[in-house]
């Protein structure tokens, strides 16, 4: 099976020479549109004025608004749906309700930034926050440097402000359109690539044509369920846990806004590859969906270490069982504050994500090794930070994940938990975590 | 006793018949073909079907007739898991007999309303007998759709329920359907139900299309309810030209401001809180309200209640006017004369179940 095969492929980058330094260097590589004289002015007027800080949290904002404006093009619907965020309202503005973390996976995954384009960017917002977080005694110790100011306003404009427009892949759009326009013949290419395509490729379908099921009518929406109906049963069996939820929580929606040409077409497909058992029984999953997303969010946001307290308490304080179709990302949002990110973690969040953790039984950390940590992007992209390994290194010790992932069936993740034991060691787990990530369907790059 | 003279040779003689004509008989001669199409064919089924399907044509407690939907199947956990947000309430348990199923009706055919069906699971060596409900709120479908309607084989079930207040039909998650009539006369014409969904069809014509689906189940549901009730209606749907009742409606009860539907469905869908849902419930026994008042309710091609309990007076003549039928039925000839002028269509449903509908139902 080649991991090389790729539907779509991402946006180049805006050519900025590697010997352009500075940002009077770089800034004119800024398509005018996006970026007026007047802002670039600014911009070159703070960095003499060493407002590094100022300088870069302008252009980042820039930039950033820029990629959600053309994000939201797409359809709030539709992009709840990629990001499997069903706290998201049709009628919100994504511009408030996506974080800046969610705008880049989202950007990486439809191919509008290239995966380098998407590893620079994430650097930089990474920098921004750590920079932006910082009590007012350690800011005015730990300053922002030059070069890192310099580093997020050549990512900005190389990957989004530099480019006429940021759009999504055209092969991507192809894809999508086709799935809404025609049902394709099993023995269509598009279909035999899909098959052979790594896991992103697939959950990427998933969520496109649960897009389309919930938002389209009439022969659009025949075409999309006659495309799912092909689709679904062909990847089903590879689908892991949090798609297989995603389908059937989709299902449960759909039937409950009394959508009878979609609940029909979505229900012959859960009986064709026996799904039901992924189909929520109740509204309480999502609450605590609903729950663990506030956590994330305050984790991927500005001021992370002091917004994680108040919603990591409240996912902690909810119940003592998670309900299965919740599992998935209560886990990422525990783990995520648990792990922290490249620059520390949050003290007074640690207690609530670790009673979380306790909680989890040893056949429920099997069934997150096993099911879902290899399609997890955002636990396995922090550990290839050193930070967040070494705490992950410790969370193996402290729950005896070794033993527990001695009966995982995936070879990889089983490998990566043995070779996470000593964080002094962390050459083997880097080599394993890029393995996965390219059979995810990322490249990594450092 | 004097011996009985013997007749000639030729003559005939009515002698007097006793013969004895059930209705029973006749359910369970039409049975077997039908279970056996829908997979649940079995002795026991068969003969409990029937008396069910006789005893409830007039079933009624303490004097008020009931209307209960009955589901029959046999793998209960995949029928729940395929109906989400579902709840089962187990009422007992007895012998595979006919008396179970009359012990069923008896203990939960009170209780099958606001949403509750009663289900009787066919197990090896019994029936399990309680009820069923599905879905969040008024627009969620129900499990007569999503078992039935869009039932599949591989999940045999059976549903008898009224389809209007002398007709009762037995259909299965295979498609067959079944209809029994226990009316005075057997009704003419097309299916009730079916003349009911082009009614509402056309009331949802002008509907924005993202909420017409489910404004269209809305009054579906509605209709549904109002053709078991056994009280005769008529409705027609205006133009959604028409701002103002045009002057032959305006003798009625005139709504101001019109219920707008289309907007209620749409704070459910987009709130989906417990106030949208409630407005939206109480809004249809409202419009079933007022279906079962003398006079015509008339709804708008928007989905929006305009006004009910409206007397129109006949264009014809009374000298052209037949005399055939009751005063609804003659009003329904006025109404159908104004069908394409001011009127997009008009519907008729008689006391005994029959139903008519004129008009472009989209």
């Amino acid at each position: 099976m080649s991991s090389n095969i790729t539907l779509w492929e991402g946006s180049g980058l805006a050519r900025v020479p590697a010997s352009a330094t500075t940002p009077e260097d770089i800034l004119p590589h800024a398509n005018p549109r996006q970026l007026s004289g007047r802002d670039r002015t600014q911009i070159i007027y703070a960095f003499n004025n060493h407002s590094y800080e100022m300088a870069s949290n302008f252009i980042w904002n820039k930039a950033i608004s820029s990629l959600k404006a053309q994000l939201s093009t797409l359809g709030t619907a539709f992009i709840a749906e990629m990001l499997d965020r069903p706290d998201i309202p049709a009628e919100a503005s994504l511009a408030q309700v996506l974080t800046d973390y969610d705008a880049l996976r989202l950007a990486r995954e439809l191919g509008a930034v290239s995966s380098t384009g998407y590893l620079r960017l994430k650097q930089a917002f990474d920098r921004i926050v750590h920079f932006g977080q910082l009590v007012p005694e350690e800011a005015d110790e730990v300053e922002m440097s030059v070069d890192e100011a310099v580093g997020v306003v050549r990512a900005c404009v190389e990957t989004i402000l530099g480019q006429n427009k940021i759009d999504v892949a055209v092969d991507f759009k192809e894809f999508r359109d086709n799935l809404e326009s025609s049902v394709f013949d099993k023995d269509a290419p598009e279909i035999t690539r899909l098959d052979d395509s790594p896991y992103f490729f697939k959950r990427a379908s998933v969520r496109i044509l649960l897009a389309l099921i919930k938002s389209n009518r009439g022969a659009q929406l025949e075409n999309a369920l006659g495309n799912a109906n092909l689709i679904f049963p062909l990847i089903w069996a590879e689908l892991l846990p949090p798609e297989r939820f995603q389908i059937g929580r989709a299902y449960s929606e759909i039937v409950a806004d009394g959508k009878t040409q979609a609940a029909s077409g979505v229900k012959k497909i859960l009986l064709k590859v026996k799904g039901f058992d992924y189909v929520p029984e109740d509204l309480r999953s999502r609450s605590f969906l609903v729950a663990a997303q506030k956590v994330i969010e305050a984790h991927e946001g500005m001021n992370n270490f002091y917004n994680e307290p108040g919603p990591t308490k409240a996912l902690a304080e909810m119940s003592s069982t998670i309900p299965r179709p919740a599992f998935p990302l209560c886990m990422t949002a525990a783990l995520s504050i648990r792990l922290g990110n490249a620059w520390g973690i949050c003290y007074d969040a640690q207690s609530y994500a670790n009673s979380i953790l306790k909680r989890v039984t040893p056949e429920r950390w099997l069934f997150y090794i096993d099911n879902c940590l290899r399609a997890d992007e955002r636990i396995l992209e922090k550990l290839i930070d050193t930070k967040p390994f070494v705490r992950w290194a410790g969370l193996i010790s402290d729950f005896d994940l070794v033993t527990v992932a001695e009966d995982a069936k995936d070879r990889d993740v089983k490998l990566l938990v043995q070779e996470s034991r000593d964080s002094t060691k962390p050459a083997r787990a880097q080599q394993i975590l890029s393995r996965l990530l390219k059979r995810m369907g990322f490249a990594i790059e450092k | 006793m004097k011996p009985r003279r013997r007749q000639g040779k030729g003559s005939k003689v009515d002698l007097p018949a006793f013969r004895s004509v059930s209705i029973h008989r006749n359910i369970s001669e039409a049975l077997p073909a039908f279970l056996k199409k829908e997979g649940l064919n079995d002795s026991a089924t068969l003969e409990a079907l029937a008396s069910l399907v006789a005893l409830l044509s007039n079933y009624r407690e303490e004097g008020l007739r009931l209307f209960p939907e009955v589901f029959i199947f046999d793998d209960v956990a995949s029928i729940l898991k395929t109906l989400p947000n579902s709840e089962r309430v187990i009422i007992g348990l007895g012998p595979r007999k006919a008396e179970t199923f009359g012990l069923a009706l008896k203990r939960c055919a009170p209780l099958a309303q606001w949403g509750w069906s009663i289900y009787i699971l066919r197990m090896a060596a019994k029936f399990e007998y309680g009820l069923l409900r599905c879905g969040l709120t008024a627009l969620s479908l129900t499990a007569s759709e999503l078992l039935i309607g869009h039932g599949d084989r591989s999940l045999p079930t059976l549903l008898i329920r009224h389809t209007s207040h002398h007709t009762i039909q037995v259909s299965g998650a295979g498609g067959n359907s079944l209809k029994i009539h226990f009316g005075p006369t057997e009704q003419p014409g097309e299916d009730p139900l079916r003349v009911a969904e082009g009614f509402c069809k056309s009331i949802v014509a002008d509907v924005p299309e993202i909420l017409q689906e489910q404004v269209g189940n809305f009054y579906w549901r509605v209709f549904s309810g109002v053709l078991r009730s056994g009280h005769g209606c008529l409705a027609i749907v205006l133009k959604s030209a028409k701002r103002t009742l045009p002057p032959q409606f305006r003798d009625g009860v005139i709504i101001t401001p019109a219920l707008d539907i289309a907007a209620r469905v749409e704070s459910l869908l987009k709130g989906n809180n417990c106030e949208s849902d409630t407005r939206l419930r109480a809004t249809a026994a409202l419009i079933r309200g007022m279906l079962s008042t003398d006079g015509v309710t008339v709804f708008r091609a928007d989905g929006s209640v305009r006004a009910y309990n409206v007397f129109v007076r006949s264009p014809e003549t009374p000298k052209a006017s037949s005399a055939f039928g009751g005063a609804r039925r003659r009003a329904f000839k006025a109404l159908c004369s104004w069908v394409g002028r001011d009127i997009l269509s008009a519907f008729f449903l008689s006391q005994d179940g029959h139903a008519e509908f004129r008009g472009n139902k989209s």
